[in-house]
């Protein structure tokens, strides 16, 4: 795991859990609003045929912000694939092994919301801008999985290692 | 990683990785025939949790990782919840699929630290497979939205498609760090060669 985060001349001090954890707030945060924002234009867009300009901004500029974001993100976390020393590697593993079961249950999520898709006797009775967000969930939810996929461990590592010596 | 497996009364010695690795085969070979079994006769409609159940079967009988018995101790490192001191039900008993109970003091049920950090390695090597497992029906939903052409030559139904690559995903995510764990462990003391 790095301890900072430098562009040009500015430098992100990361050696503070406290920071660390502020961070892992903020990105999961923008991903939130732009989960449901997804899900509110992927939901418009089935029905209407295309979107509102403020929602099409708003998500563009939640996507921008969260690859921003991401590439920090992993920058600080550092290269997953990497040979470090001991500690590390068994820290590192022991996230995943963490994070394992959150990307299965989104895994069995998509399963269970793919009832939606098929014929069933719930969604004819709801409301049309529910039933098309039901019929469209499966493919959300899988998208909200690869997100865990691609961020959880780093999330977990980040979360949980404690405060760092500054270098001197 | 217990060393014998019973099954139906009988002791199967599991020491030899050889074993293991058939026994790993022998599993998702059956759950493939099953998949493609009920493709075939109901194309998974009402049937797919059928999938799920025999892969919750596989893991109680010969996997283990999730449940006391099978092969894998228990991933949570925790003594089983059914500590009771009442025999086995009769129908299991008729079966011979009861496992023994264990005292909460008996440790055979706990990870040494050597076997946590091989249960670690397993889940991260199956978080790799299993991420590709969902980026696969992923991109092919996506697919099928931005440019419905690409995926028309594929000669399934997109949506059964999608929830047959759902179904391997979960089976994944329910089997793989065990295999990946009684695959990968070298021949047991006392193994016959």
């Amino acid at each position: 795991m790095k301890t900072e985060y430098a562009v040009g001349k500015i430098r992100i001090h990361f050696e503070s859990r406290g920071r660390r954890r502020w961070f892992v707030a903020l990105i999961y945060a923008v991903l939130l609003v732009y989960v449901v924002l997804g899900a509110f234009e992927i939901t418009q867009r089935s029905l209407n045929g295309k979107v509102t300009a403020a929602t099409a901004w708003i998500v563009a500029g939640c996507v921008i912000l969260f690859v921003a974001l991401w590439i920090v993100f992993t920058w600080v976390a550092g290269d997953q694939r990497a040979r470090g020393d001991e500690r590390e590697t068994h820290r590192r593993e022991h996230a995943h092994f963490r994070a394992y079961y959150i990307l299965g249950y989104g895994i069995l999520a998509a399963l269970f919301a793919s009832f939606f898709a098929d014929p069933n006797p719930i969604t004819p009775v709801l409301p049309l801008a529910l039933r098309t967000f039901l019929i469209k969930l499966p493919q959300m939810l899988l998208m909200d999985t690869f997100f865990i996929y691609i961020t959880l461990p780093q999330a977990i590592l980040l979360w949980t290692e404690p405060d760092m010596e500054e270098p001197a | 990683m217990r060393a014998e497996l019973v099954l139906l009364g009988k002791r199967f010695d599991m020491a030899p990785r050889a074993r293991r690795r058939t026994l790993v085969v022998l599993i998702y070979v059956a759950l493939a025939a099953l998949m493609a079994a009920l493709w075939y006769f109901t194309h998974w409609h009402g049937t797919g949790a059928w999938v799920f159940w025999v892969a919750m079967l596989a893991c109680r009988l010969f996997l283990g990782g999730y449940y006391n018995g099978g092969l894998v101790k228990p991933f949570n490192n925790k003594a089983p919840r059914q500590q009771s001191e009442m025999p086995p039900p009769l129908l299991l008993l008729k079966l011979r699929v009861y496992a023994p109970l264990l005292a909460r003091e008996d440790g055979s049920f706990r990870s040494d630290e050597r076997e946590l950090h091989q249960r670690d390695h397993a889940h991260y090597q199956a978080y790799q497979a299993l991420g590709i497992a969902v980026l696969v029906p992923f991109f092919l939903a996506s697919m099928r939205v931005l440019r419905p052409s690409l995926t028309a030559w594929i000669p399934i139904n997109p949506d059964e498609m999608y929830y047959g690559l759902l179904l391997i995903a979960l089976l994944l995510f329910f089997t793989l760090p065990q295999c990946i764990l009684l695959w990968t462990e070298p021949d047991m003391d006392g193994a016959r060669n």
